[in-house]
């Protein structure tokens, strides 16, 4: 964000900014920034409170009214979201069809997308969209991929990308279809709370907890490569 | 919780990772340049993110990508998807409202409520975590379409 500022300032546009990272502000300088004390992924704070937003935002563009002299302006916003409160205990269940198969990681996440399935559409019905699909592959597709990368199978490619590519964009796609799905159902869970549920809880995160392990010595240079970027970095 | 999974605010990022973000080689610059410009309320305003945001038929990004992506402000939330690379941030939040990355819509209210002047009509974003002097030349060259939008503020926001 700082370089980025400095270089559209630099060509003379007026920049403010959001800050994530305080100390890469601190270091950088840039003319304006507004840290915030949220969660990475949501610099705006909390989603689908259209206030709480205005107000990060007024904190953030308020800054161009400054006089220049006042530059750098690093500002803290100290209104918290609720996304950073501690977790709120509830899990999340997925309701099992009584399926009988042999127990295998690709018939236990069939069931899982099965059971899920209903819940994604309503979130889709509900929001108006859906974040899945940058794979460019059906979710039965992303699981067969991925559950294939588990058994050293190279993802097939989609729009031209690297077997690498291919790979993450399906593990991004099987965690964004898993908790839209799951935010759909009753209750609010917490950002922390949904997480703790995907990783600990769920086949999807079984899933690419065992493609990572495979993936990370991977004859394929740029599937090895993307590997560590299925999971969280506390989960490598 | 079976394997610790953490919270991702920075401050309870696990350690490794923290120090890998906190530890990132930051350019430094021998100018610090600042425009200045007329009242909030005649400003235009355009987002500029490094969430890897792009349009549904756009190319994905990339790891280390230093160009940009165009997302007009008139772009159904529905058609917007992202491919940063980077598993450590949340992505519920975004998934939930797209306003949480890329607040178009907030910027109209402000627009209509008299805090701003006007909403861009193009918004951009490049990929989070490239590392600022790969993204130089394309900033500049956005700049220049920045301005013929008769943007005069520019939001960045990270993701």
């Amino acid at each position: 964000m700082g370089g980025l500022s400095h270089f559209l300032e630099t060509d003379g546009l007026a920049t403010t900014q959001i800050s994530l990272v305080r100390e890469h502000t601190e270091a950088m300088k840039p003319p304006r920034a507004l840290w915030v004390p949220f969660i990475l992924g949501r610099p705006l704070g909390e989603p689908n409170d259209a206030a709480f937003q205005r107000r990060v935002l007024r904190g953030a563009l308020d800054l161009l009214e400054r006089p220049l002299g006042d530059v750098p302006i690093l500002v803290d916003h100290t209104e918290e979201a609720d996304g950073a409160t501690e977790l709120d205990g509830r899990t999340c269940p997925v309701n099992y069809l009584p399926v009988e198969h042999d127990g295998s990681l690709a018939n236990r996440l069939a069931d899982e997308i099965v059971s899920l399935a209903t819940w994604y559409e309503l979130s889709v019905e509900r929001t108006g969209r859906t974040v899945f699909g940058g794979a460019a592959m059906t979710i039965d597709e992303v699981a067969d991929a991925l559950v294939g990368a588990v058994d050293g199978a190279v993802a097939a490619n989609a729009e031209q990308l690297s077997a690498g590519d291919t790979l993450r964009l399906a593990g991004e796609d099987l965690k964004a279809w898993v908790t839209e799905a799951a935010t759909a159902q009753p209750g609010k869970m917490t950002a922390y709370a949904l997480k703790a549920w995907f990783w600990e809880q769920t086949v999807a995160g079984e899933t690419l907890l065992a493609a990572y392990q495979s993936s990370k010595t991977s004859d394929n240079e740029s599937w090895r490569y993307q590997a560590p970027v299925l999971i969280p970095a506390e989960l490598r | 919780m079976i394997y610790g999974v953490s919270m991702v605010r920075l401050a309870d990022v696990p350690e490794a990772e923290r120090n890998v973000i906190l530890g990132l080689a930051l350019p430094t610059y021998d100018t610090n340049p600042a425009v200045a410009g007329p009242p909030l309320r005649e400003r235009r305003v355009a987002v500029v993110s490094t969430a890897g945001l792009h349009r549904r038929n756009d190319r994905p990004f990339r790891p280390g990508d230093e160009d940009y992506r165009v997302i007009p402000g008139d772009t159904a939330a529905s058609e917007i998807i992202m491919s940063h690379a980077s598993p450590n941030f949340d992505r519920t939040g975004y998934q939930a409202d797209i306003n949480i990355a890329l607040p178009i819509e907030r910027l109209r209210e402000m627009a209509a409520d008299g805090e701003i002047g006007s909403v861009a009509d193009l918004h951009y974003s490049f990929m989070g975590a490239t590392e600022p002097e790969y993204m130089e030349a394309t900033a500049h060259e956005l700049a220049r379409h920045l301005i013929a939008d008769k943007v005069d503020a520019v939001l960045l926001v990270p993701i």
